[in-house]
Parts: C-alpha cells; structure tokens; sequence
C-alpha cells in the first residue's frame, strides 16, 4: 500500500479527492487517446505494406531497365547523357493533426517526362529507364511519407502508454489509498472525540 | 526541398535519369560524411539511400528516424543487388521505440 505523505486533515481530504478526480479524469482522456493512436497507426501500417509492394515492384522494373541500359550503352555514355537531365522536383511539407501530434504531409511535384537528350545517340532503354525512375521516386515519396508518420504515430504512442501507465498503476491506487487512510483517520478520530464528549457529559451528571 | 541520394556509383545514375542528385560514396567515412551533410541541408526534403550505405550507417540513420525531421530517408536496394527480405516497418519500430503492433482479434 502505498501512501502519499499528507497529514489526515479534512482540507488535505479534499485537495486529494480532486487530485484523484483530475488523475481519473487524465487517465481516461489519455486511454482514448492512446486507442486512436492504436488505430491510426493500424491503419498506416496497412498502407505503408501497400506502398512498399508498389516501390518494390517499380524498383525491380526500374533497375532491371538501367541494368540492361547500361550493358547495352556502357556506363560513361549513360553517364553523359544523365548529366544533362534536369527534373524540376519540388516537394512542399504541410502539417496534418491527428490525436494532438502533427503528422507531416509530403506532396511532391514530379516533373512531367520530357525529351532531355538527343535522339540520334541514344536508344529506347534510355527513354525507358527515364520514365521507369521517374515512376519509382514518385513512388518513394509517397513511402517516405508514410513512414515518417508511422514513426511519428509510434513515439508518441509510446509516450502515451507510459502515461496512462503511470496513472493506472501509480498515482490512481496512490491517491485512492490516501484517500481511504485519511477518511479512516478522520471517523476514528471523530468517534475518538463522540465518546470523549459522552463521557464528560457522563461525568457532569 | 528536394531529393537527393546517397549510393553507389552505379545506383546513383539510375536516379539521374530522373534528376536526382546523387553523391557517390565509397566506405563508411565517406558514407557518414555524405549523410551529415544531406541532413545539415535545408534543400534537401527526401534523402534516398542505398541499403549499403543504410547498413553502414544504421545507428544514425536509426536516431534520425526516431526524431522524425526532414528529410526523410527511405532505403532502396542497390543496382546490382538481387533482392534481399528487408525488415519490416513494425520491426523497426519495434526495435527502436520499443512498441510491437499486432492485429487485436
């Protein structure tokens, strides 16, 4: 049993009923806190299992693609050619509020796919690699998104649990044990006080 | 804000193709080196490393991922690797914040 160090007062009674009320109230909101937590990241893990399918799959087709582009071109000339491809990419990061923790929004622009070499040199493996990786980092972005939320949703679940913890298992039945020692001691001090009044009032007589 | 990718020579001119700057490195110096400097750009929105490098660099890459800050790096296979099983997100985290997440019945 543990007590909180309060003297058993009437006024000490009362501040520790509120703080006992404060504390259920707390663990009560935090507790459904913690469910919507649960669930928001059940549901991210879902897609982000969805997503990570996708980005495997266009980043086998993409590195099959620039595998067989470069056997077929060799490497410098690969190499020559990306060194003139520029693709305007512009990500903008906004903010999103679940259950109190900001989750961020990634939304990416991709540059559309364009002519950026010369046609008499190159081949279609070349068109084709460009266009494969353009797909699988649009495919990226929308991954890495996720999964930061995901870790976010996950830290602040973690911060969450132990709160509700703490609650559950230390201030509740704290403050709930000093509450019943102090109304213990108050009765039997009260009686304590009836049966001294009784006897003075016998003694009187 | 933008991409950028940190891997090997061969897997970083693959992303050219889509215009992602890519610096290629070599061992785990350099390797550190490169991360450090992505995260200390403000530019740079999404950083794409190769599993090699993410290997190399798993203890930072892992504090980075738990202190969800821009940019936000996400790990893809090398150009010349066959595919491996990677671990999975809820591993991960587990391992890192210390919740495991099941399906409740």
């Amino acid at each position: 049993m543990a007590r909180l160090n309060v003297p058993p007062t009437k006024s000490s009674l009362l501040r520790v009923r509120d703080d006992l009320r404060m504390a259920t109230e707390g663990f009560s909101l935090l507790d459904q806190k913690r469910e919507i937590l649960v669930m928001e990241l059940m549901r991210l893990l879902e897609r982000v299992r969805v997503v990570q399918r996708e980005v495997e799959q266009a980043r086998e087709k993409a590195h099959a693609t620039a595998r067989k582009a470069f056997t077929r071109n060799g490497f410098h000339v690969m190499r020559r050619i990306a060194s003139g491809i520029r693709y305007p990419h512009k990500t903008t990061i906004r903010h999103r509020v679940v259950a109190g923790v900001r989750l961020p929004e990634i939304t990416a622009e991709h540059g559309e796919f364009s002519l950026q070499f010369g046609l008499a040199e190159t081949d279609s493996l070349v068109d084709e690699t460009m266009r494969d990786y353009l797909a699988l980092v649009e495919t990226l972005g929308r991954m890495a998104q996720l999964e930061n939320a995901a870790w976010l949703l996950a830290r602040e679940l973690k911060k969450t649990q132990r709160r509700v913890n703490a609650l559950e298992q230390i201030f509740i039945p704290d403050f709930s044990d000093t509450l019943a020692y102090i109304a213990e001691t108050l009765e039997s001090k009260e009686l304590e006080a009836f049966a001294i009044l009784k006897i003075v009032k016998a003694r009187r007589e | 804000m933008s991409y950028r990718i940190i891997g090997d020579q061969d897997t970083i001119l693959g992303y050219a193709f889509a215009g992602v700057p890519g610096v290629a490195v070599d061992g785990e110096e350099q390797a550190r080196a490169a991360f450090r400097s992505a995260l200390a750009d403000a530019g740079v929105s999404m950083l794409i490393v190769t599993r090699r490098v993410a290997s190399l660099l798993s203890d930072e890459i892992a504090a980075h991922r738990v202190a969800c800050q821009a940019p936000f790096v996400v790990e893809v296979g090398d150009l010349w690797d066959t595919p491996v099983k990677r671990r999975t997100l809820e591993e991960l985290i587990q391992e890192a914040v210390g919740i495991r997440i099941t399906k409740a019945d």
